[in-house]
């Protein structure tokens, strides 16, 4: 298993050092800042990324290939060879813009004229939304308290399912976060600060935006999982102060409801409040990154120095 | 945390050995990436009138020169007994430190190559003679648990005061500001050196306790002595890989205007505090990965964040933002160098006992970093005279990063496959004349 693991590694690494000669393979043009403007008679080979800036697509202009709107502002009134994909940002489709192919929406502000043309028809999907950071830290306490309602008996129902199913994972992991804490901290934080940037930097080549996907939901499900101990402890500790007779499973549950509604009413104490689930969120993401998902046991190199008392000679 | 320990014993004089090493040592990073490795090409290039080439071989001979006589007072170090005595060490640290005060205050006077050549061998002299009296003060000082966050302290501190009290990147801004500190340095150095404190006897007998005594790598032998259970071989080729990487890489953005302004040069505070705050956060994740984690594992974060971040400034040359480059690229840079550095300060004094730690702190010092620096800085020359492209160098850059991370999931692999529980790994014939000599 070890030896296939180390195979997979080994392939996947030369795989990506092959890419550092790879030129002209693929084309594309990213936009990070600044106001551009594809004029009338103008065309754009190759797909089109904008995270930041703006860019205004001109009557009669043509973009061959796919635009992808992560961030900025997007006035289209042109012809688009492929399809348009908007997660976050502005885009705006005139009256004389069309689309060969599909429009897809998965957050962002989207102003769409009624006589803009799209061929391949829209994608609407409603769990593919981004949420907007601005917009969720201004979000008002009825705001808050509805999430509660929502999200908490949704998470409950996971925490319990994945106590139930995976004691002995989520045994490792707490073991591991409530006593190495510090070290599950610091590589948390800093797998997803390393994790974040490589995978915009995979966005980016447009190429591996599924790799990108996927590596979005693991470091999502990686953190969800390592959210699931603490809400065990704070379940443990409820049930023993109000005398509740619940299962192992039950009170990661009950803790689950409390920790979300904690981490919820927690941001609304301006610029301090999310540190405290931020902090969580790293501990318990780290956690599961030392114990494998929990299918091991975390134990720090050996000191055999430890029991020394002889002084050095 | 045994500081914390020491504390609440009220275990003073340990405590201010911490102060003492710390503060030593950041003071001392801090001149070296500040004024010797900014400062000096200023005042080549800007007051003296050198070409950039001749400055760039003049820094070339420091770092060899620098190697050399490091290598050579590590040994002489080892050979006279030197390496245990905490007195000596502190005498030698107070010589290089007065030199090094002396020679920051006549640069000014520096006006032709002959001269700037004639400081840079001093320079050296100091550079060579302070590298292992002043790392191998670590095990009098500081205790083996601790020395990651010992390393982490020294890192966040020099990169954060270097990064955000470095507004100008002048030699004047640079000499100033160091003289600050070396002046009253030098004068505490000397009252510590020669006055007689009851706290000084006692750190001067801590390196016969266990915990300051026995580094992390060593380990008892059959006949009673130590040996070391890393390669220092293994550990001198990645160390070196770590800086060859970073200075080749950094020495090419030095000379582009528009990574600079807007990171490491940038006129806003703001972004040189962000810069110096993640310095700050990763030296301390690296202080407490390394206290808590195999070493290998940080091998592999450092080359991997180099690879990404050479990567982020490839894909950034070829998309030809002329005018904008994002914040994440300086950051993933910092992160890469802190974790680095904590390492530099630690695994030296980890692999020795107090009669090894002047040599080994001085191969190691001496062999990875000024060696890499005098090779990536040479290289650096020869491309420019072959007016390579910014997006080929840094491609050059990105594929050695990946190739080291490769090579060391390789080695982590191949260690795991002939080493079993129960068994003692082979030992390399420095490891086996470390045991010969106890």
């Amino acid at each position: 298993m070890k030896q296939h693991a180390a195979i997979l590694l080994i392939f996947v690494a030369a795989f990506f050092l092959s890419a550092c000669e790879m030129k002209d393979a693929y084309s594309g043009k990213v936009i990070l800042s600044g106001e551009h403007i594809l004029k009338p008679g103008e065309t754009l080979d190759g797909e089109l990324l904008v995270s930041g800036g703006q860019i205004d697509l001109k009557p009669g202009s043509r973009l061959n290939g796919s635009l992808y709107v992560l961030g900025g502002k997007v006035t289209a009134a042109g012809e688009i060879s492929g399809d348009v994909t908007i997660l976050l940002g502005e885009l705006s489709l005139t009256p004389d813009a069309l689309v060969r192919g599909s429009l897809s929406v998965g957050g962002g502000v989207l102003q769409r004229a009624p006589q803009a043309q799209i061929l391949g028809g829209t994608i609407t999907s409603a769990a593919g939304q981004i949420p907007d950071p601005q917009r969720r830290s201004t979000r008002s306490l009825a705001n808050r308290l509805a999430s509660i309602l929502i999200e908490s008996p949704i998470l409950a129902a996971l925490a319990y399912l994945a106590v139930h199913r995976f004691p002995r994972q989520i045994a490792h992991i707490e073991h591991t976060a409530s006593k190495y804490t510090l070290l599950c901290g610091s590589l948390g934080l800093l797998t997803w600060f390393v994790g974040i940037s490589l995978l915009v930097l995979m966005a980016f080549t447009i190429l591996l935006i599924p790799v990108t996907l996927v590596g979005i939901g693991v470091l999502l499900l990686a953190t969800a999982f390592g959210a699931i101990p603490f809400a065990l402890i704070l379940g443990r500790w409820t049930a023993q102060r109000l005398k509740w007779k619940l299962t192992r499973a039950g009170k990661a549950a009950a803790g689950m409801v409390l920790l979300v509604s904690i981490v919820e009413l927690s941001q609304l104490i301006p610029w301090i409040g999310a540190l405290p689930a931020l902090a969580l969120m790293m501990v318990g993401f780290g956690a599961v990154l030392l114990t494998r998902f929990g299918l091991r046991r975390y134990t720090p190199p050996e000191d055999t120095w430890e029991s020394e008392t002889e002084s050095f000679a | 945390m045994e500081l914390v320990r020491y504390i609440k014993q009220g275990s003073w004089p340990t405590v201010l050995g911490y102060l003492l090493f710390v503060g030593m040592m950041a003071t001392g990073y801090y001149y070296n990436i500040t004024f010797v490795q900014l400062g000096l090409t200023d005042l080549g290039v800007r007051l003296i009138g050198l070409s950039e080439a001749s400055v760039a071989t003049q820094m070339a001979h420091l770092a060899l020169m620098t190697c050399a006589i490091a290598l050579a007072f590590g040994y002489i170090m080892k050979k006279l007994g030197w390496s245990a005595r905490f007195r000596v060490k502190l005498r030698l640290a107070l010589l290089v430190v007065a030199l090094q005060t002396v020679l920051t205050l006549i640069a000014p006077l520096v006006k032709s190559e002959n001269a700037f050549f004639t400081w840079i061998v001093l320079a050296s002299l100091a550079l060579g003679v302070g590298m292992p009296a002043t790392f191998s003060m670590t095990v009098d000082l500081i205790p083996r648990r601790d020395r990651g966050y010992a390393g982490a302290l020294i890192t966040a501190a020099a990169y954060f005061a270097a990064e955000v009290f470095s507004n100008s990147w002048q030699f004047e801004s640079f000499r100033s500001q160091i003289l600050w500190v070396m002046v009253p340095g030098v004068l505490g150095m000397g009252v510590l050196a020669f006055a007689k404190f009851p706290f000084l006897e006692q750190l001067a007998s801590q390196h016969r306790r266990p915990e300051f005594a026995y580094g992390r790598f060593v380990r008892r032998d059959a006949s009673g002595g130590t040996r070391v259970q890393r390669s220092l071989i293994g550990l001198l080729v990645l160390m070196f890989g770590i800086y060859f990487v970073d200075s080749l890489g950094f020495l090419r953005l030095l000379e582009t205007p528009l990574y600079m302004e807007t990171a490491w040069q940038s006129a806003e505070l703001n972004i040189r505090l962000a810069i110096g705050i993640t310095h700050v956060i990763a030296a301390l994740i690296g202080g407490v990965l390394y206290t808590y984690m195999h070493e290998r594992n940080l091998f592999l974060w450092i080359f991997g964040i180099f690879a990404i971040t050479h990567l982020e400034y490839t894909l950034h040359i070829r998309i030809g933002a002329s005018n904008y480059a994002p914040l994440s690229m300086p950051l993933m840079y910092a992160l890469a160098v802190s974790l680095y550095t904590v390492l530099n300060f630690t695994i030296w004094a980890d692999i020795s006992t107090p009669r090894t730690i002047s040599m080994n702190a001085a191969i190691g010092v001496a062999l990875s970093g000024w060696s890499a620096t005098f090779i990536s800085t040479a290289l650096a020359i020869r491309w420019n005279a072959m007016q390579l492209p910014l997006e080929r160098h840094m491609q050059i850059v990105d594929s050695l990063a990946f190739l080291f991370f490769l090579g060391t999931i390789i080695l982590i692999f191949f260690q795991g496959q002939f080493h079993r529980p129960g068994q003692e790994r082979p030992t390399s014939k420095r490891q086996e004349m470390e045991r010969r000599s106890g």
